[in-house]
């Protein structure tokens, strides 16, 4: 039978490293995805996901059991990926260079259309998500890939409900207006196949 | 009601949170209103494109890679006490090594240590020690400023050093290229 995860968190403040690693094989995926939303490159996901679970075992201690553990995980994941996209932000200001294109958007040699089309969008959806503060990112993620409830998000993010609303209102104002002017590539055909 | 009320109501109706008189309200509205009904548009297409992402998966050795990383943290962790107490050690001393000088002479310890023999010898040493150590460092920087002035009153000799200069580095960065290459020629034949 499966253990719950505050049992597995019980056993590893015993020292029991294996119910660590239990608990990253079962949360990977989400942890993952927003990594992956958040940062839109796999290998920068893949690092700040680890590093979110490093985290996640280095303060496992102020884990209140009486919270979801996935939940708490997710905050400390969102919250790793606010800070790394400022901080990228700050490093990359300087700098003239054009971006380069997402992965999936060189190598589409030899692929099935509907693969090419569907990395297509997910570029195209980066490339909207991007267009985004990442604390509004964030909210999008959220909302719309974990199905979390305004409350939820803004614990997570450690704010307030009305603020995660302001934050869903304005990022779609700017993304609606992003797809009116046409400025993100892929975005109007990405909208048209939806 | 102005139009940024009606954006927020189509904003909130896609996180169906809207009340059902307000959604009345906001749909009678952009019956009249183009922008706004253009808006809700542009907003339900990006709805549908946002809720039909579809999940990545991570690599296959993921759980693999964060426990080599959790282990890592804790062999350095292990070092964490040492650490601490090595810096403590340091802080002391350094402490001491301020304070103890300071002590000596705000106190006048220094005119009673003056009377003990073993003070005056070892004063008397480090004196002698000093002043031989301050003849060295003379008789040097004289040999230095000897060598440079032969140095700019002769061309040909100066020639001689930056030739020897010249060569010397030459030979240090072609010997290093030659490894360099040798190396990652090694590795791709590994990687190969």
């Amino acid at each position: 039978m499966e253990r719950e995860d505050q049992e597995l968190v019980a056993l590893l403040l015993g020292g029991d490293q294996q119910a660590f690693a239990e608990l990253v094989e079962r949360h990977q995926r989400a942890v993952y995805n927003l990594t992956y939303r958040m940062l839109g490159e796999s290998r920068e996901a893949e690092d700040a996901a680890q590093e979110a679970f490093l985290r996640a075992y280095q303060h496992i201690d102020r884990y209140d059991p009486e919270r979801s553990f996935k939940t708490w995980l997710l905050s400390i994941t969102s919250n790793y990926c606010i800070d790394r996209i400022r901080k990228r932000r700050l490093t990359w200001l300087s700098l003239d260079e054009p971006l380069t294109p997402h992965p999936a958007l060189n190598s589409q040699e030899g692929k099935p259309e509907e693969e090419a089309l569907g990395n297509e969008r997910d570029a195209a959806v980066h490339a909207m998500l991007n267009q985004l503060a990442p604390d509004y990112r964030a909210a999008v993620i959220l909302r719309y890939w974990y199905d979390m409830s305004y409350l939820e998000i803004a614990e997570m993010l450690d704010t307030t409900e009305s603020a995660i609303k302001s934050r869903l209102f304005r990022a779609r104002q700017m993304l609606a207006e992003e797809a009116r002017t046409g400025h993100v590539p892929g975005m109007a055909v990405a909208m048209e196949g939806a | 009601m102005a139009h940024d009320s009606y954006l927020l109501m189509i904003s909130q109706s896609f996180d169906e949170i809207l009340p059902e008189e307000d959604q009345e309200v906001l749909f009678d509205h952009m019956r009249s209103c183009a922008m706004c009904a253009a808006t809700w548009t542009r907003m339900n297409a990006l709805d549908r494109v946002l809720s039909a992402q579809i999940e990545v998966m991570p690599p296959l050795d993921f759980t693999a890679s964060v426990m080599m990383r959790v282990s890592t943290y804790q062999e350095r962790r292990k070092w964490y006490p040492w650490m601490v107490a090595t810096l403590i050690v340091l802080s002391l001393l350094a402490g001491i090594s301020l304070l103890a000088p300071t002590l000596f002479f705000s106190l006048g310890l220094y005119r009673t240590a003056a009377t003990w023999p073993a003070v005056g010898r070892a004063v008397a040493a480090v004196a002698v020690g000093f002043a031989d150590l301050v003849r060295v460092a003379s008789f040097l920087m004289d040999a230095l400023l000897d060598w440079l002035s032969l140095l700019s009153h002769d061309p040909v000799t100066l020639g001689v050093v930056v030739a020897a200069l010249v060569s010397v580095s030459t030979y240090i960065g072609l010997r290093e290229t030659l490894k360099a290459t040798s190396t990652s020629e090694a590795f791709s034949q590994q990687s190969a």
